[in-house]
């Protein structure tokens, strides 16, 4: 899947890159070093100046290492992040529900959230179908619910494409008040029961 | 009845015999219940089997209508009116008495004499013989009903019709639906579809063969029309998007429908012959729910183009839009009477309830007619007298009968499962 290869591979070619960045450095000084010290001297003189060398060897050795621990900590924010976001845009892609107020077809901005991610993954995934079924609380006469439900689906639909999905991925449905998820009389009844369903009819994300 | 309300009508028609004998003749005025019904006494036929007893049958159509209170004892059995001692019943007030036999015959018939009799005039008034299979017990019945109800009030019966509805039941863990037909009292109730998916709007032609309807047989709304003697069915329309509210024009050649093809919720005819398709509404509201008036010239839809929902007359040939309904912040799912002389409603004012209103088409007036949370689908009967509609028992869907004055309701035997979208038979 395109999300779990993104950031897999930014950390492998930060990891790189980082690790290449060492290793360059690393190859620099020792050459730096053999320059200042020309060969043959004395055996004395050679090991003064390793003495010498060794302590700021040491420091370059602490910096280097210091360099890669923060590197290595950004790539494991970088990381944790996109795995945040992962899991976010999953989640998004888990819910299948958007909710309506009483006698309305808007959707709330938690309700785009969510189909953003929808729209996101089916500009992705070209092959796969959502019907969108529109449905509608208890009150009321039942062909007006059928019309109204048929508005929250065209709603939802036309998010979709207004959003760059293409429109022979979708197919709408209203099933008014004919199929209510909670039988009750309830304002939180009637609350579940005002909805479209985003039902994949092939490709669905795992 | 209770003790001294007997009393006292003994007292009254006492004392009016009193005071009648000392004019000419002997005139009787009836005693009536203080809501203009009409006393009337079925007594049981002689030889009729306990149950489903004729005179259950005819008493309890007639006490439906609102319009008749049945005696529920009586002073003697008659068989005929020549068997009658006719005291005994003017002492009681009741004036209007149905006795009757049964008889059996050869190929495992019977036949029934009935009578209806005045007790004031001492003589009978109404008497026919009918020889009936077993299997048209129940329409003997109803046709004594009919020809009884005609007889005193002057207007047809309409106790030989039968009510379609939609029952949703569930069936091996599943939810079905069906589209029943039954009689007008709920009786012998017989399936003309059975599917998985829904069914909503049953409308009858005007000649009682056919029925047209909304199936989601296949997961998306279309329209059908079944004919009741052979079962065949039609496609009428399965556009993309709503295929809705089918409703059989009065003269049987047109149905007006909601479709949404052109992008939002209109009203269309299509005429049966040619199959021809007429845009009838032009607007970006829900126009939905067409229903007839009784000429053909005009039609009733419901409509959110003034914000909420409400109940608009269209006329035909001008496509002109006139608003009807002015009261609640609902209404909808209007029907026409017969009679041309009311709009039956679901009406919602105040408050939660979607109760069942009647607006005088003349007047404007507004009555409201239940007072239950969730009604829906009035129809009416043939002579205009009653409304069946849908409400909730609890939480289970049942059948509702009224008198167009709401006072007198009953409640239709309730089949296993939820039972909605009543339609009166013509």
């Amino acid at each position: 899947m395109l999300d779990k290869k993104v950031p897999l591979a930014v950390f492998i070619s930060l990891a790189l890159a980082m690790g290449g960045c060492s290793t360059l450095k690393g190859k620099k000084a020792e050459e730096m070093a053999d320059q200042n010290y020309p060969q043959g001297q004395g055996v004395q003189d050679a090991n003064s100046a390793t003495g010498a060398d060794t302590n700021s060897l040491s420091e370059q050795e602490r910096l280097k290492a210091e360099a890669l621990a923060e590197q290595q900590r950004l790539a494991e924010q970088a990381r944790l992040e996109q795995e945040r976001l992962k899991a976010e845009a999953a989640s998004m892609l888990a819910t299948r529900l958007v909710h309506f107020d009483y006698d309305s077809s808007d959707l709330s901005s938690q309700d785009q959230r969510v189909l953003q991610a929808h729209a996101q993954y089916l500009k992705a995934n070209t092959q796969a179908k959502v019907l969108l079924s529109g449905h509608a609380d208890e009150r009321g006469t039942r062909e007006y619910n059928m019309a109204l439900g048929e508005r929250r689906a065209n709603a939802v639909q036309a998010f979709f494409v207004s959003n760059g999905v293409k429109s022979s991925q979708l197919d709408t449905v209203s099933f008014g008040k004919e199929k209510p998820l909670n039988n009750g009389s309830s304002e939180s009844a009637w609350a579940e029961n005002r909805r479209v369903e985003i039902g994949y009819q092939q490709g669905a994300p795992r | 009845m209770p003790y001294f309300r007997k009393f006292f009508v003994n007292c009254l028609a006492l004392s009016l015999i009193a005071i009648n004998s000392h004019a000419d003749g002997l005139t009787i005025d009836i005693v009536k219940s203080s809501n203009n019904t009409t006393p009337i006494a079925i007594v049981p036929f002689v030889n009729d089997p306990a149950s489903e007893s004729l005179n259950s049958i005819i008493s309890d159509d007639l006490a439906r209508s609102g319009l008749f209170v049945p005696a529920k004892q009586f002073p003697e059995r008659p068989s005929s009116s020549s068997e009658f001692v006719f005291p005994v019943w003017q002492v009681l007030g009741l004036d209007y008495v149905v006795v009757g036999k049964v008889s059996p015959n050869e190929n495992n018939q019977s036949t029934i004499q009935y009578e209806l009799v005045s007790s004031s005039q001492e003589k009978r008034l109404l008497g026919e013989s009918m020889t009936i299979p077993a299997t048209r017990w129940r329409e003997a019945a109803h046709f004594i009903s009919d020809r009884v109800f005609k007889y005193i009030t002057g207007i047809d019966g309409s106790f030989s019709t039968r009510v379609a509805y939609v029952l949703q039941y569930t069936s091996e863990g599943k939810i079905r639906y069906r589209l029943d037909i039954a009689d007008a009292d709920g009786h012998q109730p017989r399936s003309i579809l059975d599917s998985d998916e829904p069914i909503l709007s049953p409308s009858w032609s005007p000649d009682g063969q056919n029925i047209a309807y909304v199936s989601f047989e296949g997961g998306k709304p279309a329209i059908y029309t079944q004919n009741l003697a052979t079962q065949q069915r039609q496609i009428i329309t399965k556009f993309k998007g709503l295929n809705g509210a089918p409703a059989w024009s009065p003269d049987g050649s047109k149905l007006a429908l909601t479709l949404s093809q052109d992008g939002n919720p209109e009203i269309y005819l299509f005429e049966l012959a040619n199959k021809k398709l007429t845009r009838l509404t032009n607007h970006y509201a829900i126009d939905t729910e067409a229903r007839w008036f009784p000429d053909g010239r005009a039609l009733i839809f419901t409509s959110d183009r003034g914000g909420n929902p409400q109940i608009y007359r269209l006329d035909i040939n001008t496509q002109d839009v006139k608003r009807l309904t002015f009261e609640g912040s609902f209404n909808g799912r209007g029907a026409i009477s017969p009679d041309g002389r009311y709009l039956a409603m679901v009406h919602r004012r105040s408050g939660q309830n979607f109760q069942i209103a009647l607006q005088d088409l003349q007047t404007g007036g507004v009555t409201r007619l239940t007072d239950t949370p969730l009604d829906e689908a009035p129809s009416f009967s043939p002579n205009s007298q009653m409304i069946v509609y849908a409400t909730k028992q609890g939480a289970k869907g049942v059948l509702g009968i009224m008198s167009l004055d709401g006072r007198f309701k009953l409640q239709l035997p309730a089949s296993d499962g939820q039972v909605r979208e009543p339609a009166w038979s013509p």
